[in-house]
């Protein structure tokens, strides 16, 4: 593969602010939230958007503790100083039943507008919980982000979110 | 109607006034053992002593997640399937300079529109 030097350059700078792997542990993601988000206030000046980026870390990996059938998940914030982003990852291995539920339901997200989706997922009676996936539907509703999600042959599941900055501190 | 309080290990509820004040965050596994159990004994009290408006003020909640606002949101539900006579008008206070505050509770007041009221103050 060719890679022209300009976005080899693109790709140096996008710098690592956090990166870590954890025990699928409930009691450990509000731990995870606050220091999310007292790290991206360091950076990042837009308040509201802080509050989104930690609600959609937040939600995420809820739903990694809950679905994950291995005991490690791995979070990562990326920042782009030039290009004026942050990319919030989450990955969990899952199995293929779970992920083909994911994958589908972020694929009919796509398709509709995402305030009415979200409301239907709020109006939807689950006897089983675990299955309602409100949390996805939040977070593309809340942060109007795209929500990228890829499952590969080792079973883990990737989200990806991306969150253009308009404010930054350093 | 009679004072209530209940707490889970990272949230307060507590009801005087006719004002339900929610503080803390609500971010545990089950909110239906403590907040969901909460929003049923208050709706049936409500019903019981015919009250037509109850404030819910949120000044003080610092987070939710989404189990949390299913709670909420299946609250909001039981009034929308009342009998007319009975519903009663639920006004959530935000506090004014938190955006997630608007943007959480306005998707929960779409739910029922005309029996929801979001009133932003600044204290």
């Amino acid at each position: 593969m060719v890679t022209s030097d300009y976005s080899l350059k693109k790709i140096k700078e996008k710098k690592t602010i956090l990166s870590f792997s954890m025990y699928p542990l409930w009691e450990m993601v509000p731990l995870v939230r606050h220091q999310i988000k007292r790290i991206l206030l360091l950076i990042v000046g837009d308040v509201a958007l802080v509050d989104k980026i930690a609600m959609s870390a937040s939600e995420l990996l809820e739903n990694s503790v809950k679905y994950t059938n291995h005991d490690q998940i791995t979070f990562r914030l990326d920042y782009q100083k030039r290009l004026q982003y942050i990319d919030l990852t989450v990955a969990n291995k899952s199995t293929v039943r779970h992920a083909k539920q994911l994958l589908s339901l972020v694929k009919a997200m796509k398709t509709k507008d995402q305030e009415s989706f979200y409301l239907q997922k709020l109006m939807e009676k689950h006897v089983d919980q675990t299955i309602s996936h409100k949390g996805i539907a939040r977070i593309n509703y809340e942060t109007g982000q795209i929500i990228k999600m890829s499952y590969n042959k080792e079973k883990w599941l990737t989200v990806k979110l991306r969150f253009t900055l308009l404010e930054e501190k350093v | 109607m009679k004072p209530m309080e209940a707490s889970d290990d990272r949230y307060t509820l507590n009801f005087q006034n006719n004002t339900v004040y929610l503080a803390g965050d609500i971010d545990v596994k089950d909110p239906q053992r403590v907040l969901g159990k909460f929003l049923m004994t208050l709706h049936e009290q409500i019903k019981e002593d015919k009250l037509s408006e109850i404030n819910v003020n949120v000044q003080k909640l610092g987070f939710i997640n989404s189990i949390g606002i299913k709670e909420i949101t299946r609250w909001v539900l039981l009034v929308d399937e009342l009998e007319m006579e009975n519903k009663y008008i639920i006004n959530f206070i935000l506090q004014a300079n938190l955006q997630w505050q608007q943007l959480t509770f306005t998707s929960i007041k779409w739910l029922n529109e005309k029996y929801i009221k979001l009133i932003e103050k600044d204290d």
